[in-house]
């Protein structure tokens, strides 16, 4: 579903954001991509949902090159950012009709859609309501709830479940858990090393922008847990 | 203990930040900036030096007082004009909200801070004109006519003339503020408020200009009326130093005053809201299909609805509510339509389209501005699919509609007043057109080229290198554009046609430079705004 292959990524020229970085991430996949802070996992991110250039290497979704068929990948992904940023002035539902145009969903699919998510996450009440108005936890919420408005094959997210109350929490992870059975694939980037643990089949640890391990997470995660390997990589290329 | 010039440091920096250049290099946007910025000093300096040497050859005996005035007052205006303009002069971004608030800096210090960038910035306008004029006295042939309080004067009012400015429009931002607390529609009504004062000082600079015996748009009796400018005038014409010592004790006071008063009181404001709780708007929703060409069309004038809106709004409508508010002086006011009926209809004509280069110059900074503004929301823009056409596209519209606004039903008098002639009319129309489109693809292109992303504060966004860049070919443009308009009128084939030659050759130029814009938008457009992060 998702092929990355060689990719490399400079901001200034000199040191590199991403360096040489491989992943494929298949239909029924919940990914979890870890790294400490300035890692490179937003670069990454970024990059594979077409919201800034990389300079060498190739991503594909579904097949296709992200760089070289931007509109079509974008029909088949969904993304949620680090900061739940939304058009401010609009009301939820607003915005995601917003959304849902882009997407080009029918009325009665977003509709039902809308309907469905709002209700899980008890949002219904605020749909009318101005984003400018929500809580960051329920600007989180509206972000999700437009990322599955239309039949998106995979989901990207960065951070997706900082600002989300412990409820919503464990309700999005059943939605993901959903998403993937029904043959889509999710690559998400986060700190919370338990939830990745816990949701996730695959892993990719970054590092300065290389990815230092990667596979499936029973592989990687035997007889330790996953926060014991994490600090175990960074302490191995420490000494290194 | 933080020092408040290293706040005004930081504050400076974040304004005058640019994007860097390939590869990380430092941008050399800067530069030209500033390359562009001597050329109009030598260009201002050199037209001042030649209207001091014509005013004098002309009549020896002139004042020099009646020399300086005029550009001493139209720094004291353009101070207190572009101040207005700029809006809220203690406005913050959440920026500064979570990083500057918790620090143990004194009020006093971050009103300080603010206000001192606003003057340096503000001044960069009122320096062009003072130096300009400085030199010209220097250069003149007739400089031994000046005294040293004349120069001394020039230079106070160039480095001076915004502290009053601003000081007063930080306390009416007070004053709006506080009065407009408990308001739901506190952010409208503010906006409005500063649409309003900008327009009525205008009204009031246009009329009076032209209601005394002086024809100049600047009317020298409106100097008693602006505070402090009294006391230059009164030291130009008394010649005494004195009266300096006064404007410059006044202004510098003022402004230590406002601020040992006022610290508290603005800081409040500023960092813990202009408006009491929260505005819980609601807007009914139907499920509705739209193109997303019309979705994006509605973004762009939704902004005028948006929060924090008390820049951005009277920034883009200010110019473009000119033209329409000079069309309602020339019908109500006898003694300006006269100036209309007593010259020629080449006058009216190059008048027509002199104003309607500086106006749809000045109107076409939206693009430019709102690409700025989106950077929180390109997640959205980029991420989804959304033709990077439509968004552009959508741009142009919403600035092509404003400009259209301000500038066809003025043309529309000119005929009806019979100023000009249908044919003349129809050229001017199809020039409005396409000089709007015009100027409006060359601003988008700068904002696509040079965007200020990764602030929130609309006063630095407004006041970043892509919209100077904007701003500075306005009279390269019109002495082109003049020279152009001009030229076939002196060409005895094409003089027999009357003006239509002129409108033509201006058409097309106007058109050919459009052009060049279009075919860099459709080539790197889409790149470039794919590489805006």
């Amino acid at each position: 579903m998702l092929s990355v292959k060689s990719v490399y990524k400079s901001y200034d020229g000199k040191k590199n954001a991403l360096s040489n970085v491989s992943l494929e991430v298949e239909s029924g996949d919940i990914f979890a991509f870890i790294g400490h802070n300035g890692a490179g996992k937003t670069t990454l991110i970024k990059s594979i949902v077409g919201l800034q250039p990389f300079d060498k290497g190739v991503i594909e979704v579904n097949g296709i090159n992200v760089l070289e068929n931007p509109f079509d990948t974008k029909r088949i992904i969904s993304y949620i950012p680090d900061e739940p940023d939304a058009f401010e002035s609009l009301s939820g539902l607003e915005f995601l009709n917003f959304i849902a145009d882009a997407y080009d969903v029918s009325i009665e699919k977003r509709k039902e859609r809308i309907e469905k998510y709002a209700k899980e996450f008890e949002m219904t009440d605020h749909l009318n309501s101005v984003i400018s108005s929500y809580s960051h936890g329920m600007k989180q919420k509206i972000v999700i709830i437009s990322a599955l408005i239309h039949d998106a094959k995979l989901l990207v997210m960065d951070e997706p479940f900082v600002g989300l109350d412990p409820k919503a929490a464990f309700i999005f992870k059943n939605i993901m858990r959903e998403f993937v059975s029904e043959g889509g694939a999710i690559f998400f980037s986060t700190h919370v090393l338990e939830t990745a643990e816990q949701l996730c089949n695959k892993i990719a640890v970054i590092k300065n922008g290389e990815i230092v391990k990667d596979g499936k997470m029973e592989d990687i995660v035997s007889d330790e847990s996953l926060e014991e390997v994490f600090m175990e990589l960074l302490g191995e290329k420490n000494n290194a | 203990m933080l020092k408040t010039s290293t706040l005004v440091k930081i504050y400076l920096s974040e304004m005058f930040k640019t994007k860097p250049g390939k590869n990380g290099k430092k941008s050399n946007v800067l530069l030209i900036l500033l390359i562009m910025y001597i050329f109009y000093l030598v260009l201002m300096s050199f037209i001042y030096r030649m209207s001091f040497n014509t005013t004098f050859g002309e009549n020896p005996l002139t004042k020099t007082q009646e020399v300086l005035l005029p550009p001493i007052l139209t720094v004291s205006i353009m101070s207190f004009f572009f101040t207005l303009i700029g809006g809220n002069t203690l406005s913050i971004g959440p920026k500064e909200m979570n990083i500057i608030a918790p620090l143990p800096i004194k009020e006093g210090q971050i009103v300080t801070a603010k206000l001192i960038v606003t003057i340096i910035f503000e001044s960069v306008y009122e320096f062009m004109i003072g130096f300009s004029t400085f030199v010209a006295m220097l250069l003149c042939d007739y400089s031994s006519l000046f005294s040293i309080v004349d120069y001394l004067s020039i230079i106070i009012v160039t480095f001076f003339s915004t502290m009053v400015p601003i000081t007063l429009t930080s306390f009416l931002f007070l004053v709006i503020a506080k009065a407009v607390k408990r308001s739901k529609h506190a952010q409208k009504i503010e906006t409005l408020f500063y649409v309003l004062l900008i327009l009525a000082i205008l009204v009031g600079s246009f009329t009076s200009g032209y209601s005394g015996t002086t024809t100049s748009l600047i009317p020298l009796e409106a100097l008693d009326f602006i505070p402090f400018v009294f006391f230059i005038k009164k030291a130009i014409e008394t010649q005494n130093l004195i009266y300096l010592l006064f404007y410059l004790a006044s202004t510098v006071g003022l402004f230590t005053i406002f601020i040992i008063l006022f610290k508290k009181f603005a800081y409040r404001i500023m960092f813990f809201g202009k408006y009491n709780g929260e505005i819980k708007k609601t807007i009914k929703t139907p499920y509705k299909k739209r193109s997303m060409l019309k979705n994006l069309l509605r973004r762009e004038f939704g902004r005028f609805s948006g929060s924090n809106s008390s820049i951005f709004v009277p920034n883009v409508l200010i110019p473009p509510l000119i033209m329409p508010l000079m069309t309602i002086i020339m019908v109500f006011m006898p003694d300006v339509r006269i100036l209309f009926t007593d010259v020629s209809e080449v006058s009216v004509g190059a008048i027509i389209i002199l104003v309607t280069t500086i106006l749809s110059s000045l109107a076409s900074s939206s693009p430019a501005i709102t690409i700025s503004l989106d950077w929180r929301l390109f997640w959205i823009l980029k991420s989804t699919p959304i033709k990077t056409k439509d968004i552009l596209l959508s741009k142009i519209i919403f600035n092509l509609s404003i400009i259209g606004f301000a500038t066809i039903p003025l043309s529309i008098l000119f005929i009806i007043l019979g100023y000009c002639s249908f044919i003349d009319f129809i050229f001017i129309l199809i020039f409005i057109c396409v000089a709007g489109l015009t100027y409006t693809l060359f601003e988008l292109y700068v904002g696509l080229k040079h965007p200020r992303t990764g602030v929130d504060d609309q006063y630095i966004i407004k006041q970043s290198p892509a919209i100077l860049i904007c701003l500075l070919p306005i009279l390269p443009t019109l002495i082109i554009n003049a020279i152009i308009f001009i030229i076939p009128l002196f060409i005895p084939v094409l003089s027999q046609f009357g003006m239509i030659p002129s409108y033509i050759s201006l058409i097309l130029f106007t058109a050919l430079y459009g052009l060049l814009w279009l075919l860099l938008i459709l080539k790197k457009g889409e790149k470039l705004y794919f590489n805006i992060s």
